[in-house]
């Protein structure tokens, strides 16, 4: 039984060989062809016609099988870069990395001005304090400066002055440090005349 | 204007390869074989360096019959290609050379005795 296995590897193996190397250029022509078919539709042609042409210039019946099997298993590589497309952990990170930097952001300005409402107050984008002259000179005090910096710009004291606001209360403090102006009275924007 | 590409190992073999004679246009497998490649990682990073626009291919004219054999196609460097390939290829070997070590052709200490 031992010797007719090792007869039998003996006349099969270099049979089998002969056969492999029979058929192979044909078997490496087939899966080039096939590998081709896994690329994109308009390059398909022009790579069989590659392939196929490189395939002359392999010398040997067997390297040419060894040839097209590398190139069939790098062909979803070359189909990726024929498509532009990149492997799908890639798509999937670029994904995951851009959700959360739209949320970051969005979670940021939500913080932004929720924070921003509770520390400052909503201004009017009118004047809030408009001086006027006796000579006609107008001096307008917005109150978001007035708020900002705190203080107040040098109105004209000299004279009398005539002044309009639209305050709300919110400012009233700061409006008191308007020396010698009189304070608008109760019930919003007014007209009034005061002296320095 | 070429686009920007994906610097790998065999991108570089391949682009020097070809910068070796800019003007010579080769096939892949000569390609491969003067860069030491196998067959199957190179036709990935010529799809990239040609739809990149750093290289050109185009059929050999030949007769099929009378050569007997199939016409193959023939990749060289674009001249945009050159350019780019000539600094892609310096900003990867700064980057793979330690920074401790000296630039070729310093001298240890300054001026040689």
């Amino acid at each position: 039984m031992k010797w007719f296995g090792l007869a039998l590897l003996y006349l099969g193996l270099p049979l089998l060989l002969a056969e492999v190397t029979e058929v192979a250029p044909w078997l490496a022509e087939r899966l080039l062809n096939s590998a081709a078919r896994l690329l994109p539709t308009r390059h398909r042609e022009r790579y069989t016609h590659e392939w196929l042409g490189e395939l002359d210039a392999v010398p040997g019946r067997l390297l040419k099988l060894l040839f097209a099997t590398r190139i069939a298993l790098r062909v979803p590589a070359t189909r990726r870069e024929l498509q532009h497309a990149r492997p799908i952990w890639v798509i999937v990170g670029r994904w995951l990395l851009e959700s959360l930097i739209t949320v970051a952001i969005a979670v940021a300005r939500l913080a932004s001005r929720l924070l921003g409402r509770l520390s400052t107050p909503s201004f009017n984008s009118e004047p809030d304090l408009r001086l006027v002259a006796e000579d006609g000179s107008v001096t307008v005090i917005e109150a978001k400066m007035l708020h900002v910096n705190g203080t107040l710009p040098e109105p004209p004291l000299s004279g009398s002055l005539s002044y309009t606001t639209n305050f709300d209360g919110l400012l009233s403090e700061e409006l008191d440090h308007l020396r010698d102006i009189p304070m608008p009275q109760e019930g919003g924007s007014q007209d009034d005349q005061g002296h320095s | 204007m070429v686009d920007e590409i994906r610097m790998t190992l065999q991108t570089g073999a391949i682009l020097t390869v070809l910068l070796s004679k800019p003007l010579k246009p080769r096939y892949g497998l000569e390609i491969a074989k003067e860069a030491r490649l196998p067959g199957g990682t190179l036709y990935p990073a010529l799809a990239r360096l040609e739809e990149a626009g750093w290289i050109t291919s185009e059929w050999e004219d030949i007769d099929e019959a009378a050569q007997g054999r199939r016409r193959r196609r023939y990749y060289k460097l674009t001249g945009e290609g050159v350019v780019a390939a000539q600094k892609a290829l310096e900003a990867a070997a700064q980057k793979l050379s330690p920074s401790w070590l000296p630039a070729p052709g310093a001298t240890m200490g300054g001026a040689q005795a």
